[in-house]
């Protein structure tokens, strides 16, 4: 009834004209240059159709297979310490109901600070020699830790400074989520006598499942794409520890300036984080409810 | 009547000469404007601050950008392929040169200098910068800002325990090793080792006074020679033992960090390190650095195989530029002598005039560093990596692998079997060996 309408297209025009310019249209330009021969350093050789000879070179790289491994740690240990450390906030937060509105904006601080300047700062205190969190450690007693230094530490540290940092969005989302819940059943369970531990598990849980797939949904398709703290705190490094899938793409496209092989990897990353989103959609139910 | 004619003559005339004076006052350059985009630097800043002179006596308008070094490569580049044309003038770097002058994205500047040469020319630039920044016979870009590799030591410390300035590398490594103390964080050598393209002109200087080269005659990749392996492991050995912890990690700035702090004893890395190691503000050793040449390799005196690492970067026209005579004349007062001679008091340490590194500022300023500095200029050979379009791949490759080994993570021999295989393919889709 409403799409017959004809201001139904003038309005949604302006929307759609953008989607397109911004969205589409480069999408479809990039699968486009996935299957050419495109090097911004060799304008007199064109833009050729090579088929699939871009994804062929990757899927045969090793270094594409290693980038994807540490962009999976990354992803899997990030979000899910997000999802625990953003939990708890949330919870915390729900429980304090007067001192809420002056937590709140402190707990959002990380999240809206520049990427770049988070990278930076982290970096500086990760040194191993003149950095603070080394200094603190000494302090108290404990040997200083090769934070940037060696690729199990170094894996570590990234994975900690994006919870720092993201772990507030998850907090937003379940805490605007909690807020939302129904009273009756948290009553009800407290007059069956439920412990703490039994209300968390058979009540808030299940009922803010729909909420928890938007969050985890949400960190997983930025953690997949996330460049900017990485390459500023390791570049990737040492060795190759935590060079992840944007990063090798990063050098592919524009370092070596190489189009075609660039957006082939992009539309590989495409693919798998789809295969991620449908797999959380499947085994994660839609529809919060108590079973 | 009469009077009425006179007097139109009058002004007639005062008219006439009126305008001629406005033709005369016209700036050569009324309504141009020349869009620059370079690092955001000291010497940029130094530079920006003389801009409205130029304006003033040319007429030209200025847009001047700056960015980091990262953004401005994309900046760049985003406009060369899409041949818009807008920044006249870019920053090009060395590296870069091959590749952008193969693509025809520059001018080259040799009919400039032929026929355009202005009074601001710089007549000497020099010569390891210029080469720098030749591709194919023709020069791309005027040298707006260059650096060689130079020791820096802790004369103190060296004084204290009685060590003598190293000439070797085993004297370097002797000298690393009696000025470690790990138990009190004090380190003896410390080096860029980080992963990418930001190593190589560290770890390769060294590499090349071992014997080894980037690639053979034949152009295939020479990083599995014995020689180069030897250079890698010497490297290697030297950090792991007598560099701080996490050296793997160390970019241009944590060398400097640790040096200036210091917890280092001594540093190999750029001659533009002069300027903030020297600084009051920045550095807690100041008045206790000592400068010197690298020490030779084992393959070869200083003066046939110096640790040169030598980096230019240089400013060059954009091919689709609509203002091709304005850029080529702001581009030579950018670089000019005075503008240089100028800049040396505002922080700029990459001078590429040798008559401004000679001047009696620049010495007074840095009067230990600047007799090291020219002789390692004298020293330095660009030789050591090879100037093809390819060359940021490959360096990338090395950086890595190299970075590998210094991380603990491959042997030298493992990592440059690796560095092998992917310097071959890239070469190969290059066409080189058909």
């Amino acid at each position: 009834m409403i799409l017959q309408r004809k201001s139904f297209l003038v309005l949604a025009l302006p929307a759609l004209a953008v989607l397109v310019i911004v969205s589409i249209y480069p999408f479809v330009a990039c699968v486009n240059n996935s299957f050419r021969f495109y090097d911004l350093t060799r304008p007199s050789e064109g833009k050729p159709w090579v088929g699939l000879t871009n994804y062929g070179l990757l899927l045969g790289d090793v270094r594409f297979w290693h980038s994807i491994k540490v962009t999976l740690y990354f992803v899997a240990f990030g979000v899910g310490a997000q999802l625990l450390l953003g939990f708890a906030m949330a919870s915390l937060l729900n429980s304090l109901e007067r001192v809420s509105k002056v937590i709140l904006p402190v707990f959002l601080v990380p999240m809206v600070i520049i990427p770049v300047v988070v990278g930076l700062n982290w970096r500086l205190m990760y040194d191993q020699t003149l950095g603070i969190i080394n200094y603190l450690l000494n302090a108290l007693g404990f040997p200083s830790q090769p934070w940037l230094g060696s690729g199990f530490h170094a894996m570590l540290s990234v994975i900690l400074t994006d919870t720092w940092e993201w772990s507030p969005l998850v907090f937003l989302i379940l805490y605007s989520g909690m807020k939302a819940l129904p009273t009756e059943p948290y009553e009800a369970a407290k007059i069956d006598g439920a412990t703490g531990f039994q209300i968390l598990t058979n009540v808030t849980l299940p009922l803010l499942k729909p909420v928890i797939l938007i969050a985890i949904l949400i960190r997983t398709i930025d953690a997949f794409k996330w460049f900017d703290t990485i390459y500023i705190m390791t570049s990737g490094g040492p060795g190759m520890a935590t060079e992840t899938a944007s990063m090798y793409s990063y050098l592919i496209a524009f370092n070596f300036f190489n189009i075609g092989k660039g957006s082939a990897f992009s539309v590989l990353m495409l693919a798998l984080v789809n295969v991620f989103c449908v797999f959380y959609a499947r085994i994660i139910p839609r529809e919060g409810g108590l079973g | 009547m009469k009077r009425r004619l006179v007097g139109f003559g009058v002004v007639l005339l005062v008219c006439v000469f009126g305008m001629s004076g406005f033709a005369f006052a016209q700036k050569p350059y009324e309504g141009v404007t020349v869009t620059v985009i370079t690092w955001d630097t000291a010497t940029a800043r130094a530079i920006e601050k003389m801009l409205p002179e130029f304006e003033e006596k040319t007429g030209m308008k200025i847009d001047w950008n700056v960015f980091s070094e990262p953004v401005l490569r994309e900046k760049v580049m985003a406009d060369l392929a899409a041949r818009t044309g807008v920044y006249d003038i870019f920053l090009l770097d060395s590296w870069q040169t091959a590749r952008y002058a193969r693509a025809g994205y520059v001018i080259p500047l040799d009919e400039l200098l032929a026929t355009k040469r202005s009074e601001y020319f710089c007549e000497d630039f020099a010569p390891v910068y210029l080469d720098a920044l030749k591709y194919d016979g023709k020069l791309w870009g005027l040298p707006y800002y260059g650096v060689v590799g130079i020791l820096m030591y802790r004369k103190d410390l060296f004084e204290e325990r009685g060590i003598s300035v190293p000439e070797t590398v085993d004297q370097l490594t002797e000298a690393a090793a009696k000025l470690t103390d790990k138990s009190k964080q004090m380190y003896g050598i410390a080096m860029r080792a980080i992963k990418g393209e930001d190593n190589p002109i560290i770890s390769t200087s060294w590499t090349w006074v071992f014997g080894g080269e980037w690639l053979d005659e034949n152009m295939k990749p020479g990083v599995t020679s014995p020689e180069f392996i030897a250079g890698v492991k010497w490297f290697e050995d030297l950090l792991r033992n007598y560099g701080p912890p996490d050296v793997s990690r160390y970019s241009w700035l944590e060398v400097q960090n640790i040096f200036v702090t210091g917890h280092a004893g001594i540093i190999f890395d750029a001659s533009d390190f002069v300027g903030r190691i020297e600084d009051p503000e920045l550095s807690q050793i100041v008045g206790k650095i000592g400068y010197a040449l690298a020490p030779a390799g084992p393959c070869c005196p200083i003066t046939e195989r110096y640790p040169s690492h030598l980096f230019t970067a240089g400013m060059a026209i954009n091919a689709d530029s609509k203002n091709v005579d304005g850029a080529w004349l702001f581009l030579q007062w950018m670089t000019s002598k005075e503008v240089q001679q100028r800049s040396v008091g505002m922080g700029n340490t990459g001078i590429t005039s040798v008559s401004v590194l000679q001047s009696e500022e620049f010495r007074s300023a840095y009067p230990t560093a600047v007799p090291v500095i020219l002789r390692a200029m004298e020293l330095a050979n660009p030789e050591y990596m090879p100037h093809i379009p390819e060359y940021p791949e490959l360096c990338e490759i090395i950086g890595t692998q190299i970075s590998r080994v210094v991380a603990g993570e491959a042997t030298p021999e493992e990592a440059m079997k690796v560095a092998y295989d992917e310097m071959y393919k890239v070469l190969e889709q290059a066409g080189y060996y058909k």
